[in-house]
């Protein structure tokens, strides 16, 4: 009788893993599915009428802006922190 | 029965990694237009303009989140300030109070100036790693083998969303008053806090820089095919 109601929950509890997994599954799908609804559709030059700006993309223009990019000195940032710090 | 549950719940954590990562990648360009068998200028053009738009929209959406993040740590940090000073009056004069108040007023402040800092050069390099992709995709067309261009991009998008997402853990950081043992003790005691800001956003700027020089070795793997600032989206007519 035990074992009985033993092998009853264990497959409830397989039924209830089983429903959880497809449940992601079809959520994954679902949004996989959004994804490619908005991030690959053809698009036509008849179907949009925005103007194009295409950016340039040749290797120089390319190295030229990635020299561009500069990163804050952080010691200069931290001065007045560590001037305030120093009145202390 | 336990290899089932085993199995079941490795499927659920595949499943949910695979829904992570399905929502935090990037657009690519390569992969739209290799679904499409013919290709013309105006439509390379448009669908590149298409990407753009979906990058562009992607960053706002992120910024958004930790705009929305921060407006709820306001209120949080305001809370920790007052009940700082209450602490301070206790202890230490009243000059001293004004400027520890100020001190830890700055060192919120500049952790959200860094890290914004920080996202417009993300913003950037992926607008940059964009520009590259479009580049290999036109070389692709070309009838160019870009097999190994493709990997080092593929790696510089990784290393920008790695470098995106420890930008968002920083700038959702709510730094805590620091701990004042004793007024001698005073200028230690919030130099701490001063440098644990200090080194968390050098751990930052540390991928933060990764992903730049993931983007220029991508730039490095395009130049090193021949003539390839040259190449044009093969002449085709726009499919029907």
């Amino acid at each position: 009788m035990e074992q009985k109601s033993e092998i009853k929950t264990s497959y409830i509890f397989l039924i209830i893993l089983g429903l959880i997994a497809l449940a992601i599954l079809v959520g994954v799908l679902y949004s996989w599915e959004k994804k490619r609804e908005v991030s690959i559709p053809s698009v036509t030059p008849e179907e949009s009428g925005e103007k194009i700006a295409p950016v340039e993309d040749t290797v120089l223009s390319v190295n030229e802006d990635l020299e561009k990019i500069e990163f804050p000195n952080l010691d200069q940032a931290f001065q007045e922190i560590d001037q305030e710090l120093n009145s202390l | 029965m336990r290899k089932v549950v085993t199995f079941l719940t490795s499927f659920v954590f595949l499943s949910v990694g695979a829904l992570v990562f399905s929502q935090n990648t990037a657009p690519r360009l390569l992969e739209r237009i290799r679904e499409m068998p013919r290709i013309s200028t105006q439509e390379f053009q448009q669908n590149r303009a298409e990407i753009q738009r979906l990058i562009q929209q992607r960053q706002i959406e992120f910024r958004n989140q930790i705009r929305e993040k921060r407006q709820e740590m306001k209120a949080q940090i305001e809370a920790l300030r007052e009940q700082f000073r209450d602490r301070l009056k206790a202890r230490i004069d009243e000059r001293k109070q004004t400027i520890v108040e100020r001190i830890y007023e700055r060192i919120n402040a500049l952790n959200e100036i860094i890290t914004n800092h920080y996202l417009d050069i993300l913003d950037r390099l992926e607008k940059i790693l964009e520009r590259i992709e479009s580049r290999t995709t036109k070389a692709e067309l070309n009838g160019i083998d870009v097999t190994q261009v493709e990997a080092v991009i593929e790696k510089a998008h990784q290393a920008i969303n790695t470098a995106r997402e420890a930008v968002k853990t920083q700038a959702e950081k709510i730094y805590q008053p620091p701990e004042i043992t004793s007024e001698e003790n005073l200028r230690l005691d919030v130099g701490k806090l001063r440098q644990q800001l200090h080194d968390d956003l050098k751990a930052v700027e540390k991928l933060v820089k990764e992903a730049r020089n993931a983007v220029r070795e991508a730039a490095v793997a395009l130049a090193q095919i021949p003539k390839v600032d040259a190449l044009e989206v093969p002449n085709t007519q726009p499919t029907q």
